[in-house]
């Protein structure tokens, strides 16, 4: 770039950190000790192993919560923890392991590694695992961010926004956004209509919600990281006026021109009056003009012709290059407007993505809002290990680099980074790749390591890499993909493998002609037939699309051979969850007759009772119910439920995905809308792997990063090489910067009326492209370790390459061109070749795992597995109280309950009636008085009464003991004297003298009575009793309601229900105290309407 | 007397012990009189289990103790001097409180002070410091306190927030006070400060071994009557302070008698319960169910467990049924609250489809088929809510009614909007009653006692919000009264049915105490056993630990404790590890496994992820699947064709390009007329764009307008005719999106009027415009005797003098494509609608030769123009003769196979089994 630009200082200031707690490390003797190291580690050469070393190293000199380890996937998270504690444990318990892992990280203090020290650091790690740092990226600086919600000006609840709510929000912020837009513009139309007539021009949308969804989903991370000015860099010249258009538009059909040129004239004349500049530029003399020539078919063009053309030309320019600008700087303030939406949105939804945690911390360290690190984390970061560096993105490093900046200036901590831009494939979220480069810059105080010797592959597949990675400039391009190739090589250095005796073989191979035709037939048959004959090896088949995956599987399924697809897609690709989608649209929209045709005419109707001809009332009724047992039950019940009856019709896939979409359901069960159509968008939207044993693994080069296999094939080698046009291009004054210029794509043409640093832009940006490209190749070829094949579509001479030159220079800018341009001479390639680029055809057979896992393999696969376990448990206990029915009497009364009784009276009247309760459980025996009112009112207060209503249900109380019958069953005489409730029953018994009398308020029990377990409390049980043996029991319940507005055959039912309830007290008391069923009574005090009846007891 | 501390035998489970000793010490002839006694246990669980046993060891002659929970025990020990703040109460007071601070006070607090009127933020805030101030006040501490101490923590330089924190706490009490009432927590420190704690019962504490501070000052007033039972051996004395609580430093180094055979690593949460059903299986029927627990480190693996129990033959018992807030009248609620916020139509077709709502509709009378009627009225006039009622009325005959209805039920709710929190309460719960009014519900139907004590415990929500007092909280909307009672009941779960015979699942802390001979504990996984915390906005743990609140040190002493009973009082014990989530998350294994000599951890280590541990083989047999097949091969077919009773007697000439694309899918949606449904469309679709571009231009090609040679008039005119086919279509209240595409179709209209006064300039006039509703019809001669009626609408026929008749049809999609396009691809006939209006316009009087041609309105304006088809009288004969066949193979009922289409055309993919990985694959020859 030649223009100058404002910059900002690229060095962020670093945060103040002075105040830090004490460090594990703080001591004096301690040397600065390991360097701060950037890996380049190129594919195979093992950056777990690397990580877990620097892992161990430093675990010998601080802590494990002092030391973040940072990786982009929870699995690489996992796996990095768990192997740092099986290195330490191997290490201790085997010599070998001990001297490799010694050897790896060197002494500390001049103490080499030993045994005990292991174990001790292993003991030290394990009391701490809950401190260890070992994570994502993503989960560390959500971490940061709940410490500092509210420095960071989040809502103290938030929560991260699942893809689904995102979408649901900024659909709202567009709604909001047309809303806003047209209410300041007085109704209709609005600026959002205007620019959207100018984005949607060419889009062909005519969905707005969509092609604004679009536009968000496109440039929404690159508007959040850029200045509104880097959208305004297209210069905008200025165009002919109407009157100046007019005139050119005259002279040019004026102008003399030769008899043969009259076409050309025509047609461009038709364009420039139709306003069709781009048509009028892309031929004939307007063309050549615009290129600078002054011939047009080898004529020189007249003067006066020339200079209207010039004219018109320049117009044309003015006008696409205006049309590009505004695009551009539409796009930005449509996404401007969206924001501030969306961000109010999220405010009130207290949601946000990973990216916006992550721009906030980076923010936050800004405006120092982030301090207090330590305190809050609990402990000081002190060693900071970055995994897959290549892979960070410009927003996560401003997150990080503070921390980073702080590590490597203080000798006593450190900065380890470990990645390898030759694998680096994700395009702009990971697009400070050359951050690597730059980190140098900005922390000068680290060292830089290459590692090239391979722990995976064998020689075979290395020297196919090496020569890859080294004959790709021989491609003939000499454009963009030249530059990208240079600079990708510069990177490349020589691989090594550690494992000189893996046996291996590379091919790259074209399909016969016939039968199999073209390349993926021919995969597949190449495919299958490896498999079979070497079933113990791990089969990796990499694809560019994920399309080519499906149809790789589906063919090979046909053939008879378990695959397993990785790279997840929806559930809906089995018929059978599509017919419980279906089922459940259906019971959304009882109105879809196509859905219920679907349902009723598969094994599923019948289940359900869905007739197809079933008239629309019975659908809505279905759909009801089955909206009532969603609820009720649940989708994961409902769902399985449904399952049990299309198993049947499924081959095991099929099963596979039915149980996936249970295994959903239940998942989604406690986060349940009223919708189904929640669900099914749930359903869909969730990728789901299909998991097999299947050693055929099906997935797409991107997916394949970090794993390996014993072959890899790679069948989708001759597609565009950059498969899709993007939508922006941009340019970073540094790799840590934000991009100071952002355009809309324009295609070639366009590009080259640019100014000249605008079109650098846009090659840079294809540089970038396929350089990204390249990176895939790398990674796709690079994770065999014994055999790699490279199947390639044939390249026969055509009729225009036999009139050039043969050879390379007709090779085509696609990865199959590139690979034939490193490992062959170039030239045709005919059907049905298998060209050997390195090893040996036989390999296999030197290969003894695999020999052996052959046996195991063919063995695993026998015809009849084994019936399944039947689990067995003892036989339950006859005479376990939980063999009993249970009754609560309290509720037994009421087992119908109409909401009438649950919501009204309100509760104020259902909690009078509990204090009243309470109050009475205070009362003995009338005759010595009532509970002191002091007494009373601290009980009430208890139920948080105010004073004044305490007041008004104490009188209420008070009257209750004017009632005659109410006063006489709570005076003691009731009980005494020849007319005292047993003096019959007693009589004969024990004399009245020597019975005692005793109340017990509030008895609670629980009673297993012949078959039933009665629990319950009895208000009031007055007991009379001899020498402490029970002779007779009295049981009363208070009840308060006021049986008001009852009909009579409603207080009867009431009262039925009371009374039941006392008899199986009765019981209980009978069992308990052992007394015979004449001598227990039970009574209801009506304290409502002041009366009392006798319950008569069986 | 200091608290009795009595050591009870650890190699048997507790309770049964406790029992026994209680029954020996407190038998009263027959009784065992146990009404003296407070017991104090951990869960509500244990108090439950106690009782069943002391049912069971006495046949039920007992008197029960009071049981309580930690929680509850202060409040048996004093009584408070005033009426206590419910919980709402006191989060709206430190929402207030906080509110009442100035900005700059806030400042050092949060970046951004909420508007001092939005509520629900305040209450948000008030939340947040009423949780840490209750969990402080439980240890005795407040914020002033948290500052002094916090200073001499190495790091803290957060002063300035506790100082904020103090003063909202002050302001915070000091509105209490006002208010005559109290916290609960101020209440506890009172009643200790001025030793008020008294009781007369026997206090024991059974497994109370981390009770909080305030909790052991008040216990020490009462200490005479205090004995804590504890769980271990005598020896292990020393492990336990006076309360009978853990001592966290003696638990740190203990070290965990486990072997290698009782801990299983495995991989997911199927994994987990798969190993876990291999452990019941591995008992071989020596125990029964109630004599087997199965403890849960992490919940969320219940229904795992529960599906592989159930594959397996067995049956289990959940802690919980269900979430409060997913029952019925929950989600009820919250759809209400939705609607009354926002008045949105997805908000009422939402809550049109909760089936407590439609089952009460019906019961007023509201007859079916409202719902469809919502679904066709939502999607053809895109209102963004109802209440206009556009169209013809008997489209909405069922659907008004029952709308009507519900607006009637709501309407209490609405005016006025907002009032104080306290007149809320009696609405909201009549808004339930009237819903339920008239429902008679059987408790022992489980859906209906899930309903019944939803109800309840929303109303005792609703209710508290009438216990606010008035000087709090300002007002609110029904939609906020709903959503603070929605949230006092969030977390609360509805127990399960009782299940005998059912392996009962428990949480983790419920196992210590739990006395079944077999545990086996799943998520055996740190950060679940035990929990930690590693960071945090107030009170990371350094400042936890300095304070003396629950840290982590404890929180490992705790699971330590209870992984030693676990060891020692059980038969058998099985500790199952996950490695990740069901999302794919790492898991840990617990600390507690390595709770050993440094040389047993590397042995363990190496067991957990050493090679050979990915190599054990399966050798045992597999466990029964939830779903198993046999096919090798998908059974699914594609539904045939059946036999009509009467054959068409009309074809329109639309339907020809459907069946010549393909005879099943024209089968599916002309034969049998099926269509789908749903609600989802927010914007006008491409059929809808041209439906009204066909109303305005009708109505423009009947005007008298027609033959204008004025663009500006035409123009004026159709903007006009516009504005009224889009009131009577959508209303005046429209969604924004909608009006942003009339501005679109009103661009359109403007290039057409260009267009249209050019032609008349011309001297084209228009002959012939399609009246609403007209069809033209004509007899079609099929060649073998039989004929048809062909059907159709002719958009207008155009006349010249010079250049005769043109039939035009407007074409409205975007690109504007010709007729050679849309009609032949690749030299064959792919659709024969214009082809076939020379049939339809001959009744008309039009004799050919005729034009035939589009009126294209493309979404580029510069692009509309009149598209004329060149095809040659031989190409058009050969159009009829297609014609003629495809008309014979309906008749003849030829309609299979379906043919090959890509998917995402229709509304048949699913029917067809397009995207299917086992759809069947129909061939030429399939039956
Ligand atoms: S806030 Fe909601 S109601 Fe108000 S203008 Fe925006 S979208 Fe409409």
């Amino acid at each position: 770039m030649t223009r100058p630009r404002s910059r900002r200082s690229p060095r962020r200031p670093v945060p103040s950190r002075r105040r830090r707690g004490p460090r594990a490390s703080d001591d004096a003797s301690v040397p600065p000790d390991r360097p701060n190291l950037l890996i380049r580690a190129s594919a195979g050469t093992g950056k777990t192993y690397q990580l877990s070393g620097q892992f161990i190293d430093r675990l010998r000199i601080t802590g494990p919560d002092r030391i973040l380890a940072a990786t982009f996937t929870r699995a690489a998270a996992g796996e990095i923890l768990e192997r740092v504690l099986l290195r330490l444990a191997e290490a201790a318990r085997n010599p070998d392991k001990l001297r490799e892992l010694a050897e790896q990280i060197g002494s500390r203090n001049g103490r080499p590694l030993t045994r005990e020290e292991c174990l001790e650091r292993l003991a030290a790690l394990t009391r701490e695992l809950h401190r260890v740092r070992i994570g994502t990226l993503d989960s560390f600086f959500i971490q940061l961010a709940r410490c500092f919600s509210l420095e960071l000006g989040l809502p103290p609840a938030w929560a991260i926004l699942d893809v689904i709510e995102e979408d649901q929000l900024v659909t709202q912020a567009i709604e909001r956004l047309l809303h806003h837009d047209q209410q300041a513009n007085g109704g209709s139309g609005g600026d959002v209509g205007r620019l959207l007539n100018l984005l949607g021009k060419g889009d062909a949308a005519r969905n707005i919600t969509a092609l604004l969804r679009r536009t968000v989903r496109d440039f929404a991370a690159a508007y959040q990281e850029t200045e509104p000015d880097a959208w305004r860099q297209v210069p905008e010249p200025p165009p002919l006026s109407a009157e100046e258009l007019q005139e050119a538009l005259e002279a040019l059909d004026r102008v003399e021109l030769p008899e043969a040129w009259e076409e050309a004239r025509t047609r461009e004349s038709q364009c420039a009056r139709d306003g069709q500049w781009e048509e009028f530029l892309k031929q004939g003399i307007a063309a050549k003009v615009a290129a600078g020539d002054t011939t047009y078919r080898r004529q020189p063009i007249p003067r006066e012709a020339l200079s209207v053309y010039q004219q018109l030309v320049g117009h044309a320019r003015a006008v696409l290059i205006r049309q590009l600008a505004s695009r551009t700087r539409v796009t930005w303030d449509i996404l401007d407007r969206l924001a501030a939406e969306l961000a109010a949105l999220k405010q009130q939804h207290c949601g946000w993505t990973f990216d916006d945690v992550t721009r906030a911390i980076g923010r936050g360290w800004r405006q120092a809002a982030i301090d207090q690190l330590d305190f809050r984390l609990d402990a000081s970061i002190e060693h900071l290990l970055l995994d897959e560096f290549q892979d960070t993105s410009v927003p996560q490093w401003q997150a990080l680099e503070p921390l980073a900046q702080c590590v490597t200036a203080d000798p006593r901590m450190s900065l380890f980074c470990v990645g390898d831009q030759k694998q680096a494939i994700y395009g702009w979220r990971g697009g400070a790749a050359e951050l690597f480069d730059a980190l140098h810059d900005r922390l000068p105080q680290i060292e830089e390591q290459t590692l090239a010797r391979s722990y995976r592959s064998s020689p075979a597949v290395i020297e196919a890499v090496n020569r890859i990675g080294e004959g790709l400039h021989r491609h003939p391009d000499a454009g963009e993909l030249a530059t990208a190739i240079h600079r990708w090589q510069k990177r490349f250095k020589t691989h090594e493998t550690a494992q000189a005796d893996l046996p291996g073989w590379v091919t790259l191979e074209t399909p016969p002609e016939e039968p199999e035709g073209d390349v993926l037939t021919f995969a597949v048959q190449r495919i299958a037939e490896t498999h079979r004959r070497i079933p113990a090896a791990t089969i990796g088949v990499l694809a560019v699309k994920n399309d080519t995956v499906v149809h790789l599987a589906r063919e090979l399924r046909r053939m008879g051979i378990d695959v397993s697809e990785e790279g997840g897609r929806a559930l809906t690709d089995a018929v059978a969850v599509q017919l419980i989608l279906s089922l459940l649209h259906l019971a959304d929209h009882p109105g879809d007759t196509a859905a219920r045709f679907h349902v009723a005419t598969s094994p599923l109707g019948e289940a359900i009772g869905l007739r197809e001809e079933a008239e629309p009332d019975e659908v809505h009724h279905l759909a009801a119910r089955i909206r009532r047992e969603l609820l009720e039950r649940g989708y994961g019940r409902c769902v399985a439920d449904w399952a049990r009856h299309l198993v049947p019709s499924c081959d095991s896939r099929g099963v596979g995905r039915l149980t996936q979409l249970v295994n959903i359901a239940h998942d989604y069960t406690p986060h349940a809308t009223l919708r189904t159509s929640d669900f099914i968008t749930f359903v869909e939207a969730q990728e789901v792997v299909q998991p097999s044993e299947s050693r055929v693994r099906l997935m797409t080069i991107h997916r394949a990063k970090g794993l390996e296999f014993d072959v890899v094939f790679l069948p989708e080698l001759d597609g565009k090489l950059i498969p899709k046009t993007p939508q922006f291009v941009f340019h970073r004054p540094s790799p840590v910067e934000p991009p100071d210029v952002v355009i809309r794509y324009a295609p070639e043409g366009l590009v080259s009326l640019l100014p000249e640093d605008l079109q650098q832009v846009f090659q840079a940006d294809k540089v970038r492209r396929y350089e990204e490209r390249l990176c895939v190749l790398y990674v796709a070829v690079t994770r065999a370790r014994h055999a790699l094949h490279l199947l390639v579509a044939p390249a026969v001479p055509t009729s225009s390459s036999r009139t050039g030159a043969s050879g390379p220079s007709s090779l085509p800018k696609t990865m199959a061109g590139l690979l034939r341009a490193a490992l062959t001479d170039g030239g045709p390639l005919p059907p049905g070749q298998v060209l050997t680029i390195a090893g040996e055809q036989k390999w296999h057979r030197r290969a003894p795992h695999l020999a052996a896992g052959r046996a195991g393999a063919a063995a695993a696969r026998t015809p009849s597995p084994p019936p399944p376990l039947r689990i067995r448990l003892a036989p339950p206990r006859p005479d376990s109280l939980a063999q009993l029915d249970e009754v609560q009497p309290s509720r037994h009364g009421a087992k119908l309950v109409r909401m009438s009784e649950v919501l009204s009276p309100p509760s104020s009247a259902r909690a009078r009636g509990s204090l009243i309760h309470a109050w009475f459980e205070q009362v003995e025996w009338l005759e010595e008085g009532l509970p002191d009112d002091a007494l009373l009112r601290q009980i009430a207060r208890r139920w948080e009464w105010h004073d004044r209503e305490i007041e008004q249900a104490l009188r209420e109380f008070h009257a209750m003991f004017r009632q005659p019958e109410i006063a006489r069953v709570l005076s003691r005489s009731a009980y005494q004297g020849p007319h005292g409730l047993f003096a019959a029953a007693l009589a004969g018994i024990a004399s009245p003298q020597d019975v005692a009398i005793r109340v017990q308020n509030e008895r609670r029990f629980v009673a297993p009575v012949e078959k039933l377990l009665i629990r319950g409390s009895m208000d009031r049980l007055v007991l009379l009793e001899h020498g402490g043996e029970p002779l007779a029991a009295d049981i009363c319940d208070y009840k308060t309601d006021f049986l008001e507005g009852l009909d009579a055959a409603e207080v009867d039912e009431r009262l039925a229900g009371y009374r039941e309830q006392l008899q199986l007290y009765a019981r209980a008391a009978a069992h308990i105290l052992e007394l015979p069923a004449d001598r227990v009574t039970a009574r209801l005090i009506l304290l409502g309407v002041g009366r009392v009846e006798p319950v008569p007891c069986p | 007397m200091p608290i009795v501390r009595r050591f009870f035998d650890w190699s048997q489970p507790a309770l049964p012990q406790v029992v026994d000793a209680l029954c020996s010490q407190y038998r009263r002839g027959r009784l065992v009189d146990l009404s003296t006694v407070l017991l104090v246990v951990p869960g509500r669980r244990v108090g439950r289990r106690f009782l069943e046993l002391l049912t069971e060891r006495t046949r039920g002659r007992h008197e029960p103790p009071v049981v309580v929970t930690p929680e509850q025990l202060p409040e048996e020990l004093y009584e408070p001097q005033r009426p206590l703040a419910g919980d709402l109460t006191q989060r709206l007071a430190w929402g207030e409180a906080l509110r009442s601070l100035s900005e700059e006070a806030l400042r050092p607090l949060l970046r951004n002070v909420p508007p001092s009127d939005d509520l629900p933020r305040w209450l948000e805030l008030g939340t947040l410091l009423a949780r840490h101030h209750t969990e402080l006040a439980a240890d005795g501490l407040d914020f002033q306190k948290v500052r002094e101490l916090g200073k001499y923590l190495p790091g803290f330089q957060e002063q300035s927030r506790w100082a904020t924190l103090q003063q909202a706490q002050e302001k915070y009490l000091a509105l209490l006070d006002d208010l005559g009432l109290w916290d609960q927590q101020t209440a506890r420190l009172v009643a200790i400060e001025q030793h008020e704690c008294h009781t007369d019962q026997e206090i024991i504490l059974l497994g109370a071994v981390d009770l909080p501070r305030t909790h052991r000052r008040m216990l020490d007033q009462v200490e005479d009557r205090v004995t804590a039972f504890i769980h271990a051996p005598e020896e292990l004395a020393d492990h336990f302070d006076e309360h009978g609580c853990l001592l966290p430093e003696r638990w740190r180094e203990c070290r965990l008698d486990l072997s290698a055979e009782q801990i299983r690593v495995v991989g997911g949460p199927a994994d987990q319960a798969a190993e876990a059903a291999y452990a019941v299986a591995e008992l071989d029927g020596r125990y029964r169910a109630d004599e087997i627990t199965i403890g849960l480190g992490d919940e969320s693996l219940t229904p795992h467990l529960q599906r592989q129990f159930e594959a397996c033959g067995l049956r289990t018992r959940p802690v919980k049924e269900k979430e409060l807030l997913q029952t019925p009248p929950a989600l009820l609620l919250a759809a209400v609250a939705d609607l009354l916020e926002h008045d949105r139509i997805e908000h009422f077709t939402a809550l049109a489809r909760h089936p407590d709502v439609a089952a009460w509709l019906e019961a007023q009378g509201c007859s079916h088929g409202w719902l469809e009627e919502l679904d066709d009225y939502v999607t053809h006039h895109l209102q963004p809510r109802l209440g206009e009622w556009l169209g013809p009325p008997g489209a909405v005959q069922r659907l008004r009614p029952a709308y009507e209805r519900v607006r009637a039920w709501l309407a209490p709710l609405q005016s006025p909007p907002q009032r104080p929190l306290p007149a809320w309460s009696a609405p909201i719960a009549e808004l339930l009653l009237e819903l339920y009014r008239h429902v008679q519900f059987d408790v022992d139907v489980p859906s209906h006692r899930v309903v019944v004590d939803a109800c309840r415990k929303l109303h005792t929500a609703v209710e508290e919000h009438a216990r606010i007092p008035a000087p709090l909280g300002g007002t609110f909307t029904a939609a906020e009264a709903i959503r603070l009672a929605l949230d006092a009941v969030s977390g609360e779960m509805l127990p399960p049915p009782p299940q005998p015979e059912a392996i009962p699942l428990l949480g983790w802390l419920e196992l210590p105490l739990d006395d079944a001979p077999v545990a086996i504990v799943t998520t055996f996984n740190e950060d679940h056993i035990p929990q930690s915390l590693n960071s945090d906005l107030f009170l990371p743990n350094s400042l936890r630990a300095r304070l003396g609140l629950l840290d982590n040190a404890r929180r490992y002493a705790r699971d330590a404790y209870a992984l030693s009973v676990l060891l020692h009082a059980r038969q058998r014990v099985t500790l199952i590890v996950g490695r990740r989530t069901a999302e794919g998350d790492p898991l840990r294994p617990s600390r507690l496994l390595f709770a050993a000599e440094p040389e047993v951890i590397a042995q363990r280590i190496v067991q957990f992820y050493g090679d050979a541990a990915e190599a054990r083989p399966p050798v045992r047999p597999p466990l029964p699947a939830e779903f198993t097949t046999k096919r090798a091969t998908p059974g699914f077919r594609i539904p045939r064709p059946r036999p009509l009773a009467e054959p068409p007697t009309e074809l329109n000439v639309t339907e020809f390009k459907s069946y010549l694309a393909c005879p099943y899918r024209y089968y599916l949606s002309y034969v049998l007329g099926l269509g789908s449904a749903d609600d989802a469309a927010e914007e006008l679709g491409g059929s809808d764009f041209g439906e009204l571009l066909h109303e305005v231009l009708k109505a423009f090609g009947l005007s008298p307008l027609n033959s204008s040679p004025e663009a500006d008039e035409i123009q004026s005119f159709l903007e006009d005719q516009l504005e009224s086919v889009a009131r009577r279509r959508l209303g005046r209240q429209r969604r924004p999106v909608v009006e942003l595409q009339l501005e679109q179709l009103r661009q359109r209209l403007r290039a057409f009027a260009r267009v249209q006064a050019e032609l008349a300039d011309w001297g084209w006039e228009i002959r012939f415009v399609e009246h609403s509703g007209q069809q033209t019809d004509s007899l079609f001669d099929l060649g073998d005797g039989r004929t048809i009626h062909l059907r159709g609408r002719i958009d207008r026929i155009d006349f010249h003098r010079e250049h005769g008749c043109r039939i035009l049809d407007y074409k409205s999609s975007s690109q504007g494509e010709t007729p050679e396009q849309v009609h032949r691809q690749g030299g064959e006939w792919i659709d024969l609608q214009l082809p076939l209006y020379r049939h339809l316009a001959r009744p008309l009087g039009v004799e050919e030769p005729v034009q035939l041609g589009y009126l294209l309105l493309p979404e580029d304006s510069s692009r509309t123009r009149v598209a004329l088809a060149e095809w040659t009288e031989a190409e058009l004969r050969e159009a009829d003769e297609l014609a003629r066949e495809v008309a014979r193979r309906i008749l003849d009922q030829t309609f299979w196979p379906p043919a090959e289409m890509g998917s995402g055309y229709d509304d048949w993919d699913l029917i067809c089994q397009v995207n299917a990985f086992d759809g069947e694959v129909v061939t030429e020859n399939s039956p």
